[in-house]
């Protein structure tokens, strides 16, 4: 199976596939120098926090959708999928098409961040377009690394270098982005309206952030939790908690599909 | 040889009776027909036989030798059930390609040869979400004939076809028949299962009735 799921993973790195990712990099980055312009800011980690808390944490779920589940939601929609099952067992095609789903939304979005901070650690302080005042925010070059240690949750790793910390937290996005891809990969079996089906990650991602705010629960907020610019630094264990849960359900759909596959109707 | 067996199947959805007691038997080498008024239950019927459905009683047994090693469904089946299935953004052949992928069981000029037969351009660069009803029927046929399947469970193959492709489309079924494959298909058309099949079951009142004796010869169709 191993192999076939090399195969649909790269039957799918289309040019589409590396139009949408250039499209997504080009308009974070565009947008963080825009809104950079007007600021003045303490360091590259700010910088890095500026790139990816712009529109990023809005429209996450959407671009999860986007990179393999939308082509997906055609194969269910069109019934192309039925008419695999003769010819390999429908189980057998879910798991491949969940698994090529996974992988490559978590290429897609590992690969997103990793060159945002790159972008943001490397190349940016070299054209100089942003204005850095550190003394400005009471930062000297004794206290300035101290400080982006206790900065923004997951910057507790930074005192393990920036590469360290700019690949965990690069695994960390894209881990949210693959939870969030296979659960959206089930709501397309699940739900006959493909509209709906697409549209209802985006959905509930906005009517929980609105519901754990209103609970007083908002360290738990699914945005903050991907994308901890915000606030202040949290311990490491809070953001697992959402996405556990997350998790879970991903597994209850997967556990569902598996013991009750004659009663998804997407399958016949 | 009995190649499918339907024994006491009965089958409901959300409360509703479609088979009771069903029984059924489909032989090697001959061409069956499914007759009944819309929501009788023929798709339903098809799609037990595929294994895509449970029955809620009886079973459905297929020859051994049509059986997949280590799985659950029939082995060598093509299958048109409901509607035609195809990826729109992509053309006939690319949709026909990405199926015969699954198995590698045959090379593009065998799906180019199978395009032609069915009638349609293997070269045509019209992706599919532009194809008319025909066309889509067209690749749903080609894709249940492609690999050469020896059972052809047929869901109103006719279905949005010219008269030329219907002809052309029968007398192809007549010369599988005589290959020895198995042809179960149902039809609106009299005329189809009058001209084709061996033998016909009719779904009435939910219940499942051989109407026709079989037949020892048929005229050949004429295209």
């Amino acid at each position: 199976m191993f192999g076939e799921v090399l195969f649909e993973v790269r039957k799918k790195l289309t040019p589409m596939f590396g139009l949408l990712w250039l499209l997504t990099l080009i308009a974070i980055i565009s947008f963080a120098i825009y809104k950079s312009q007007h600021y003045i800011l303490r360091d590259t980690l700010e910088y890095f926090s500026f790139v990816l808390n712009s529109a990023l944490p809005i429209i996450f779920p959407i671009i999860t959708v986007l990179v393999y589940v939308a082509t997906f939601s055609g194969e269910v929609h069109h019934r192309f999928l039925v008419y695999t099952r003769m010819r390999r067992p429908i189980l057998t095609t879910l798991y491949i098409k969940l698994l090529a789903n996974i992988i490559l939304t978590f290429l897609f979005f590992f690969s997103l961040i990793y060159i945002c901070f790159l972008f943001a650690y490397y190349i940016e302080p070299h054209i100089g377009i942003a204005k850095y005042e550190p003394a400005g925010f009471g930062l000297t070059k004794d206290n300035i690394e101290a400080d982006t240690y206790t900065r923004y949750t997951f910057t507790q790793l930074l005192q393990y270098g920036t590469i360290t910390y700019s690949i965990l937290y690069s695994f960390w996005v894209a881990m949210n982005a693959a939870l969030y891809a296979g659960i959206s990969f089930f709501l397309v079996l699940f739900i006959k309206n493909r509209f709906l089906a697409l549209s209802l990650p985006f959905i509930i991602y906005v009517i929980t952030i609105f519901t754990l705010i209103s609970l007083d629960l908002e360290i738990y907020r699914l945005n903050y939790v991907i994308f901890p610019f915000d606030r202040v630094q949290d311990p490491l264990w809070k953001p697992f908690i959402p996405f556990i849960i997350l998790l879970l359900i991903l597994l209850c759909f997967l556990l569902y599909v598996k013991r009750n596959p004659s009663k998804v109707d997407s399958f016949s | 040889m009995k190649l499918i067996e339907v024994q006491h199947v009965t089958k409901s959805f959300r409360g509703q009776v479609l088979l009771d007691q069903a029984n059924a038997t489909f032989e090697k080498g001959h061409i069956y027909g499914i007759t009944g008024p819309n929501g009788s239950g023929k798709s339903v019927l098809f799609k037990l036989i595929c294994g895509f459905i449970k029955p809620d009683q009886g079973e459905v047994i297929i020859h051994p030798n049509y059986r997949a090693k280590n799985a659950n469904f029939p082995s060598n089946f093509g299958i048109i059930i409901d509607r035609p299935g195809y990826l729109a953004g992509h053309t006939g052949f690319e949709n026909l390609k990405k199926w015969a992928e699954i198995q590698h069981k045959i090379s593009d000029q065998d799906i180019q040869h199978t395009m032609r037969i069915v009638g349609l351009d293997p070269f045509a660069r019209q992706k599919m979400k532009s194809y008319s009803l025909g066309m889509k029927q067209k690749i749903a046929l080609a894709q249940a004939i492609m690999e050469n399947q020896e059972v052809l469970i047929l869901d109103e193959p006719f279905n949005a076809l010219d008269i030329d492709s219907v002809n052309d489309i029968r007398s192809l079924l007549l010369d599988y028949k005589q290959e020895g494959k198995t042809i179960i298909l149902t039809s609106h058309n009299q005329e189809d299962i009058d001209l084709l099949c061996d033998q016909v079951y009719q779904i009435r009142n939910k219940k499942l009735e051989l109407v026709a004796p079989k037949v020892v010869t048929k005229p050949k169709v004429t295209v």
